[in-house]
């Protein structure tokens, strides 16, 4: 009980707070004019904002779409064109984020919409491939005796596949999150807010403390969100 | 031999001829200088500038006017914003940029009124930085790249808006925005912040807008353009304004401070090559508005790179050949 409210509550708790110290000192001991008027309670908590409104809009859609994609393409009927999707994925994966930004940025304008997009296409690569590579692994012999037990395919898939690939499509989650809270530092270029806003602005006027700030707290968002999909991850796989 | 064997050789001694090659190419370079009539001066000069328009044309300018005169020189332009490229001249990585006076003024010496007079403006900055960081200012152009708010020249007719005065009433009287999504403001990460920047400008004209939308600074002409956002900051020298049908409101309170452009030099590259000054000063001071906005209009619009467009004005003028 101790564990799991330690695990549950604590932990976060200390992440989210160490975040908080760093914002209340760093906005109460400005080194100059311009520190002060960039790092203002008001300016982190747009940025933080912005932040998890793009991190939560695009990794929602980015897992529900990239499983049920990861899930059809390891059906029997469509598993031929599964190889040649994954082979594209992980192209794509390639492709830096700042050009992905870019590539939207030309075709659908700015904006914090246009910024989502991109992260939610971004973010979907490593979740579908995962999904995908998990089921796929499931042993044919498994599947076999299933068949021979007389399951339905999507007791098959629900009963089956599913939990024995759920370590590596939650791991495919994980790396997206991370993706997803980096690449959307980026968003700043194209108006998108978050805490490039910071990041960004510190560098173009040289600030320390603004680039610590913003980096940090961006940072720490993608610790914390790491660290309970690891916790979900484990109660999943105890189930 | 086998064929394999054969043809691994043969692309080793392919790559040994190609290495070869490339080296001997470099080993030609410094020979092809006495074919110019300038002597070879033995100092290398390196170039910076900041990452828009016009810094990077002014940096190709600086570029191939050394070079033409003998000079070998290092092309750092395009670096990240004011305050990193200032930073690496002051540390020595960067021999020569071109600094604006406003810049100067308020954001590297620490001055926190603007001066509006283009020469009082020069002269303080010359004297201030040459005392303090051993940096030469050399001639200054007569534009004047200032900040500027800008908004689409069909808006500003509509609302009967001509300087930022009347948008700050129109804002403040609940005037609606042109666009959707109200008065939203877009602007690059420096204007944001800077002493000479936004919060200031909106502290002194008495308004705000309802958001500011921070953005790279190429794409905040595209963003007004495009009805992204009704108000947005550029450049007062930059070709798009013109070609995008925008305008530039009155800055009647005269917030921003004059940005007059000089060719800024290390003192100690300046002793060891006094000729920099020979050949930069006639430059800047060819350089003004007309031409400088219709480079910028070349590169922007017409999508010249910058070292041909600077090529083309440098021949045309007369200062290469």
């Amino acid at each position: 009980m101790l564990r799991t409210l330690f695990k549950w509550v604590v932990v976060p708790l200390l992440i989210v707070a160490l975040g908080a110290v760093i914002v209340v000192y760093s906005v109460n001991n400005p080194t100059d004019s311009l520190v002060a008027r960039s790092l203002t309670y008001s300016n982190v908590f747009k940025a933080l904002n912005e932040h998890l409104m793009l991190m939560f809009v695009s990794m929602g859609g980015a897992i529900v779409v990239g499983i049920s994609i990861g899930i059809m393409l390891s059906r029997p009927k469509l598993y031929y064109l599964g190889r040649g999707v994954e082979n594209i994925v992980n192209v794509g994966q390639t492709i830096p984020s700042l050009a992905i930004l870019a590539l939207f940025f030309t075709i659908l304008g700015l904006g914090f919409r246009v910024a989502v997009f991109a992260l939610f296409l971004y973010s979907i690569l490593p979740i579908l491939r995962n999904t995908f590579a998990g089921i796929t692994s499931v042993d044919d012999s498994i599947i076999e005796s299933a068949k021979g037990m007389g399951m339905s395919p999507f007791r098959i898939l629900k009963k089956i596949e599913l939990p024995i690939a759920y370590p590596i499509i939650i791991a495919g989650i994980r790396t997206a999150v991370v993706i997803n809270v980096g690449a959307a530092v980026l968003a700043t270029f194209i108006g998108g807010g978050g805490f490039g806003d910071l990041i960004v602005t510190g560098l173009s006027v040289r600030r320390d403390m603004v680039i610590f700030t913003g980096a940090s707290i961006a940072a720490l968002t993608a610790i914390l969100f790491d660290y309970i999909i690891g916790q979900v991850e484990n109660k999943l796989v105890k189930w | 031999m086998s064929i394999k064997k054969m043809l691994t050789i043969l692309m080793l001694v392919a790559l040994l001829a190609g290495s070869v090659f490339v080296i001997g190419c470099q080993a030609d370079e410094p020979a092809a200088d006495p074919d110019s009539d300038e002597p070879a001066v033995d100092v290398e000069v390196v170039v910076g500038s900041k990452e828009f328009t016009e810094q990077l044309i002014l940096g190709q300018i600086t570029i191939l006017a050394l070079e033409y005169n003998g000079f070998s020189t290092v092309d750092e332009t395009g670096l990240g914003g004011t305050v990193v490229v200032r930073e690496a001249q002051e540390r020595g990585d960067v021999d020569l940029y071109w600094e604006y006076t406003g810049t100067a003024l308020i954001s590297h010496l620490g001055y926190d009124e603007a001066i509006t007079d283009p020469e009082e403006c020069y002269n303080v900055v010359k004297a201030d930085d040459l005392e303090q960081n051993g940096l030469v200012w050399l001639d200054y152009t007569q534009f004047n790249n200032t900040y500027t708010l800008m908004m689409r020249q069909a808006d500003a007719d509509a609302l009967g808006i001509e300087s930022i005065s009347d948008l700050a009433t129109a804002i403040n009287e609940g005037v609606e925005s042109p666009v959707p999504g109200g008065w939203v403001f877009a602007t690059d990460h420096e204007y944001s912040i800077r002493d000479d920047g936004y919060p200031a400008l909106a502290e002194l004209y008495g308004f705000e807008f309802d958001d500011v939308m921070i953005m790279d600074i190429g794409i905040t002409y595209g963003a007004l353009r495009d009805g992204d956002v009704p108000v947005a900051m550029g450049f007062a020298t930059d070709g798009r304004i013109a070609a995008f049908e925008l305008v530039n409101l009155v800055d009647d309170l005269q917030f921003h401070p004059v940005y007059n452009c000089a060719p800024v030099v290390r003192q100690e590259v300046l002793e060891a090559a006094p000729q920099i000054a020979d050949i930069l000063n006639p430059i800047a001071q060819a350089l003004d508005a007309e031409t400088m906005s219709n480079m910028n209009r070349l590169v922007d619009i017409e999508e010249y790179l910058p070292s041909e467009v600077a090529e083309e004005w440098l021949k045309e003028q007369g200062f290469i050949e």
